[in-house]
């Protein structure tokens, strides 16, 4: 459908941010070298790890699957170039925690070739059972940031009206969606269809901010071009987190996905643009997901641009070849300088998730002491959650962190706003990071000490009953023991009688 | 007589809540001590007896009676003593060094199972059924069912138990807790 305006609704708080996306998006799509060594992260979905198929020193082709999911959430793993593997092992790669994680290093040949793929004709007739296994086998995991396995938001028995198609990404600098859809549009609509197929929805909304007026008629062109009725291109205004799952629901249907919450429970999926593509690149060439669109940006980089980066291409590689040295006062930032988080270990490889690297002169950002809080207020207006991020803080500093998880908690989704607009500079995302995280901890030890305590009754009970078990046992044999004294005495003048039967018979005999 | 009336009356009534409070505390009785479950609750249920007491259970009976003071848990550490006073709302004391002191790392143990005769003593002082394993063959501990509470280490003949740190799902990853000046004065100084 074309120029339908769609009434659009507002969601509470969010901070108006600059761009900086122009400059990339200006320059255009290019390729890098290709790096020396890969490390893919074999993580597929939270604290769940693919096991590896193949051994140290074995020839791997581009798109060859190297580690198959432990269960059903998870999804496959690929090569990303092809090489040898050398290695094995846990490493630190570009992931929040900066935890060790198992990791497949690839030595790469420069070939750079394909596995040859057995089928490649153009897949038209796939049911939607069909898609969600293509999905799983993909290795497509959540491409906005959060990472979470792509086949598990479909299931045929969910009743789904409307797929949202994410290409509103609203933090600063991050243009690699943006590129996207400017690069790949045909693959974009092919692979929406393909989503809308799998999930049975009955329509597309693609939304898109409103300051990028070149990609709404683009997307356009093909719509009238396909004759799409059920797609439809919506621009959504550019205010931070507008492109937060929740947000965009609020903003395009008017409508809150409930407290913890899914937005399957408003009948909607909401998916990246990114994650589609591949979708498309899987079923139409056999393609899984080895490569993304990663935005190198940040003040430190003299030409910021979108490029087609393999995964698990270390950080280094990829700032070398665009001539970035690193000085001692940069901060390296995986996302957006909102809710990236800045990373240390630069020979980590990048991940499905990694959207945005930004190389920051810690001089942009003048820092001044954290402040006592004020309770201003500041913070509450601005939160999208509509929580109450002073008073959060309040528990959380205080230590009463089960009273802030009354506070709900757990329905932050960590954007950051807050902390931007906070007078007192205090990082408030921090503390509510740390809390989930506490509160997680607490939860398992204390799940792990009613467990315990059950086991411990258990075995009082279990052996309670054993030593009652032997008490009447005793008393058993003791009661068949017990004895009548007229019994007793005539049993011993049988014996004795017998005794005497037997002497006389022995004398008897004798004679 | 109006005196005789009204007394006759009141009479009247308080025999007939008397007989009614008779009848709901029958009808309503509350098995066992409410607040000795509760302080169960809180206590960490490692069943160690570094409280000198056999068990959760008997130590949180203890308290309940007053018999012994809230400060004798060491694996329920700081946090537990500041619940337990907050709902027996009594003052918050210091951990008993007598009873041992706090761990700051969640420790469980492990057997060393190349060592292990199988004496099956281990199995007889787990509080929490942790160790499997029978006579002559090898035992082992079950990773997610221990707690911690020591009480096998001892009893080893071999000395073929260790303690490892308790291996937690990689969901948990714990934080450091950002710090925040109180006062101006504070943040000067920075």
């Amino acid at each position: 459908m074309v120029g339908q305006t769609q009434t659009l609704y507002q969601f509470h708080g969010g901070v108006v941010l600059e761009h900086h996306k122009s400059d990339s998006l200006e320059n255009g799509l290019s390729e890098l070298p290709l790096a020396e060594k890969l490390y893919i992260s074999l993580e597929v979905g939270k604290g769940n790890y693919a096991l590896p198929v193949v051994n140290i020193g074995e020839a791997v082709k581009k798109g060859q699957i190297i580690a198959e999911p432990q269960n059903k959430s998870g999804v496959y793993v690929h090569a990303t170039s092809s090489g040898t593997v050398s290695y094995i092992s846990e490493r630190i790669t570009a992931n929040p925690t900066a935890k060790a994680i198992p990791a497949i290093e690839i030595t790469t040949d420069g070939k750079d070739e394909w596995l040859q793929s057995k089928n490649t004709e153009k897949k038209n007739s796939l049911t939607p059972s069909e898609i969600i296994t293509q999905i799983r086998q993909a290795g497509l995991l959540g491409m906005g940031g959060a990472g979470f396995p792509t086949h598990l938001k479909y299931n045929e028995k969910n009743q789904i009206h409307t797929l949202i198609v994410n290409g509103a990404e609203c933090e600063p600098y991050i243009s690699c969606d943006a590129q996207l859809m400017l690069s790949f549009p045909e693959q974009l609509f092919d692979g929406i269809d393909l989503m809308m197929k799998a999930s049975n929805a009955k329509q597309a909304i693609i939304a898109i901010e409103d300051q990028t007026g070149k990609i709404e008629h683009k997307l356009n062109e093909i719509i009238t071009q396909r004759k799409l009725a059920s797609v439809s291109v919506v621009k959504v205004p550019t205010i931070y987190p507008t492109g937060g799952e929740k947000q965009l629901i609020r903003v395009l249907t008017g409508k809150d996905v409930p407290s913890g919450g899914l937005p399957l429970n408003l009948s909607i999926i909401v998916q990246n643009i990114g994650t589609i593509k591949a979708l498309a690149d899987y079923c139409n060439e056999s393609k899984p997901l080895v490569e993304r669109i990663v935005t190198v940006a940040g003040d430190r980089i003299s030409k910021p641009q979108n490029f087609i980066i393999p995964i698990g291409t270390p950080i280094n590689h990829i700032l070398q070849s665009v001539n970035c040295k690193i000085q001692e006062s940069d901060e390296v930032i995986i996302g957006g300088p909102m809710m990236g988080y800045s990373v240390t270990e630069l020979s980590a490889g990048i991940e499905k998730t990694t959207n945005c690297i930004l190389v920051m002169s810690k001089k942009t950002k003048p820092q001044s002491p954290t402040m006592p809080c004020i309770r201003c207020g500041e913070c509450v207006s601005v939160c999208p959650a509509e929580l109450l991020p002073q008073q959060l803080h309040w528990y959380i500093n205080g230590g009463n962190l089960e009273k802030a998880r009354e506070h709900h908690l757990f329905d932050c989704i960590e954007c950051g706003a807050c902390s931007w607009v906070c007078p007192s500079q205090i990082n408030l995302v921090q503390y509510y990071q740390y809390a989930k995280a506490e509160l997680k901890y607490l939860d398992y030890k204390k799940n792990k000490s009613d467990a315990a305590k059950l086991r411990h009754e258990n075995r009082e009970a279990r052996l309670e009953q054993l030593k009652q078990e032997r008490m009447n046992k005793r008393k058993r044999t003791r009661s068949t023991t017990a004895r009548d004294p007229e019994k007793i005495k005539m049993e011993i003048q049988a014996s004795v009688e017998r005794a005497k039967l037997a002497k006389q018979q022995k004398e008897k005999g004798d004679e | 007589m109006d005196s005789l009336i009204s007394l006759i009356i009141i009479s009247l009534i308080s025999l007939f809540f008397g007989v009614l409070v008779m009848w709901v505390s029958k009808k309503f009785k509350v098995e066992g001590n409410p607040i000795v479950e509760q302080i169960n609750a809180i206590l960490p249920q490692t069943q160690c007896g570094q409280c000198g007491y056999p068990g959760c259970k008997p130590y949180a009976t203890a308290i309940a009676s007053g018999e012994a003071p809230i400060n004798q848990c060491p694996p329920g550490g700081e946090e537990g003593i500041k619940k337990l006073a907050a709902l027996l709302d009594v003052e918050v004391l210091e951990l008993n060094p007598e009873n041992g002191s706090e761990d700051p790392i969640d420790m469980i143990v492990e057997i060393v199972e190349k060592d292990c005769i199988g004496c099956t003593k281990c199995i007889q002082a787990c509080p929490v059924d942790a160790i499997v394993g029978a006579a002559k063959q090898m035992h082992t501990v079950i990773t997610d069912a221990c707690t911690g509470c020591d009480l096998c280490i001892p009893v080893c003949p071999v000395d073929c138990i260790i303690q490892i740190p308790m291996p937690f799902p990689q969901y948990i990853s714990r934080l450091e807790k950002p710090k925040l000046f109180a006062t101006i004065a504070e943040s000067q100084q920075w």
